[in-house]
């Protein structure tokens, strides 16, 4: 691989053992793929902040980073943490699972990142061809459809390094000629953002591997782009989406080209809303969750209009509306809040062990939240359009 | 096949050199003859292969690693918890394990012919040393 100058220097270690270490992984992974050079990148974006999901290994490697001197060179954000310094009807986490996600936070923090969202596209939006090193996958689709900027899939810790040398492998979605779909599928017009959130899941099914070119989600809004995208991100690897009339690179490429085609059918969409709607009986503690990607500043906006009113019930459900910590220090008091519907941010339902807190099921407006829920927070999941959730707590959205 | 075990020669691409030892590198072979997942499939904190025996101080020999880039942490939990393989061999390059093992500081080697993991199955148990990119039975 072709290294600059200044980039044999960092590898031989003048900056530090940490960061010639850190290049040196860039470089391996960058070999693998076959760059032939390193690309610089405006904004890093790490995954893998749960301690749930990295334990007292991803913790070590963490504070390791931070004694061994390591500071992020370019903007850099996280992904959500556990949720945490959350209840549910008055129980909350152990002392070992607060400890440990503060010294997660606190190790991210002092390396230099800023936010702790899963939608860092709404702490600054890059421009059209931006190089970007983002994991988490819902961001790196939007970057990617509908910003036009580039990014790879990256991995949690390969993000982290990236960050702190601020340059990834020229490789992947980086470079034009790999930004090219292989795959059109026409699917059915939208009527609601959990349909959105359903038909880039089952999207993503029928193209677990490719990049698709979708033709028929017509001019939605941006929450609903980012319901469809987080959908095609959990049921496939690919990086990108090309949607028609909404993606840049549209321009550069002609889907007449496109051999393969498929069609998603209205019939497919509504048997999998109708098969994954929570049943009318309440079975044990239900927490209902909005903000699988975060909800943005506008939405939230939109939303806390209208949780003033005072919801309460002697059901045993709350309302989690899920939003990021998009500047430091960030908020460990759900506003706008009383018991039932709490306002938070900076968390991810998903990666909390939720069955702790004696949570046995989870309805949500999030096909990728419906997906990872049973997986990852040992809860049963279903799924249900945003406005329901709302009128369900006599909380209700314009229009 | 390769029956005469003093015959066996395997030969390795260096993906990751280690930078702590040099020369040889000796360890009792553990082959798992399917893609690994890291994050779930081996405790960093006892080395233990789930449904197996451990990894420390083996020569590791997987397919590939699949799965959470969590697995990279996992590497390197087991390096911090004294309990990783001298080297690891894989046939394919992948992401997790070539982060886990640089970060980590444990050598990876590729095998050229990656056909060679099913024969070497067989010698699970058994010492091998990898010395000049040469996978062998040791003497």
């Amino acid at each position: 691989m072709y290294l600059t100058k200044e980039e044999e220097r960092v590898l031989r270690g003048d900056e530090g053992e940490v960061k010639a270490r850190a290049l040196k992984v860039i470089v391996k992974v960058g070999e693998i793929f076959g760059a032939e050079r390193l690309v610089s990148i405006s904004h890093a974006h790490v995954s893998g902040i749960s301690y749930f999901n990295i334990r007292k290994y991803g913790v070590e490697f963490l504070e390791d980073l931070v004694n061994g001197g390591a500071k992020f060179s370019v903007l850099t954000t996280a992904n959500p943490y556990a949720a945490h310094y959350l209840s549910f009807n008055g129980r909350g986490f152990s002392r070992d699972v607060i400890d440990n996600q503060e010294r997660i936070i606190n190790a991210l923090i002092s390396m230099g990142a800023r936010a702790f969202t899963c939608a860092p596209y709404h702490i600054r939006r890059p421009k059209v061809g931006e190089h970007l090193a983002w994991a988490e996958s819902n961001a790196v689709l939007y970057a990617n459809s509908v910003l036009g900027a580039r990014t790879n899939r990256e991995g949690g810790p390969l993000a982290l390094l990236e960050a702190i040398v601020g340059k990834a492998p020229y490789c992947g979605m980086h470079v034009d000629e790999e930004r090219y779909p292989s795959i059109l599928i026409k699917v059915p017009r939208p009527s609601s953002l959990s349909e959105a959130a359903v038909i880039g899941y089952l999207t993503g099914r029928m193209s677990p591997s490719k990049i698709p070119y979708v033709e028929g989600l017509g001019r939605v809004p941006e929450e609903w782009l980012k319901a469809f995208l987080a959908g095609v991100g959990t049921s496939s690897s690919a990086p990108m989406v090309f949607l028609e009339g909404i993606t840049p690179d549209c321009r550069r490429v002609r889907k007449g080209n496109i051999q393969e085609r498929v069609r998603l059918s209205e019939e497919d969409v509504r048997s999998f809303i109708k098969e994954h709607s929570p049943p009318q009986e309440v079975a044990g503690n239900r927490l209902y969750v909005i903000g699988c990607p975060h909800v943005s500043k506008g939405e939230i906006r939109e939303i806390a209009l209208h949780v003033r009113e005072t919801y309460s019930s002697a059901r045993s459900e709350e309302l989690w509306i899920i939003t990021g910590c998009f500047s430091l220090p960030c908020s460990k008091i759900p506003a706008k809040s009383n018991s039932k519907v709490k306002i938070v941010e900076g968390v991810c339902p998903v990666v909390t062990r939720l069955d702790l807190l004696g949570i046995e099921e989870v309805v949500t407006d999030s096909a990728k939240a419906l997906h990872y829920l049973p997986r990852l927070a040992h809860v049963k999941s279903f799924i249900m359009d945003r406005k329901e959730i709302l009128k369900r707590f006599r909380v209700r959205l314009h229009g | 096949m390769d029956d005469n075990i003093a015959d066996i020669t395997i030969k390795l691409k260096v993906i990751v050199e280690g930078t702590r030892q040099h020369g040889e590198l000796c360890g009792v072979l553990e082959v798992i003859d399917h893609p690994i997942s890291f994050l779930g499939d081996i405790d960093a904190e006892s080395g233990k292969v789930r449904g197996g025996g451990s990894v420390k101080g083996k020569i590791l020999l997987y397919p590939t690693a699949v799965g959470s880039t969590v697995g990279s942490y996992v590497i390197y939990g087991l390096s911090r918890s004294g309990n990783a393989p001298v080297a690891i061999v894989t046939c394919n390059e992948d992401v997790v394990t070539t982060v886990g093992a640089v970060m980590a500081d444990i050598p990876l080697y590729k095998l050229v012919d990656c056909s060679a993991i099913k024969n070497l199955k067989k010698y699970n148990g058994k010492v091998f040393c990898i010395r000049d990119s040469i996978l062998v039975m040791k003497k």
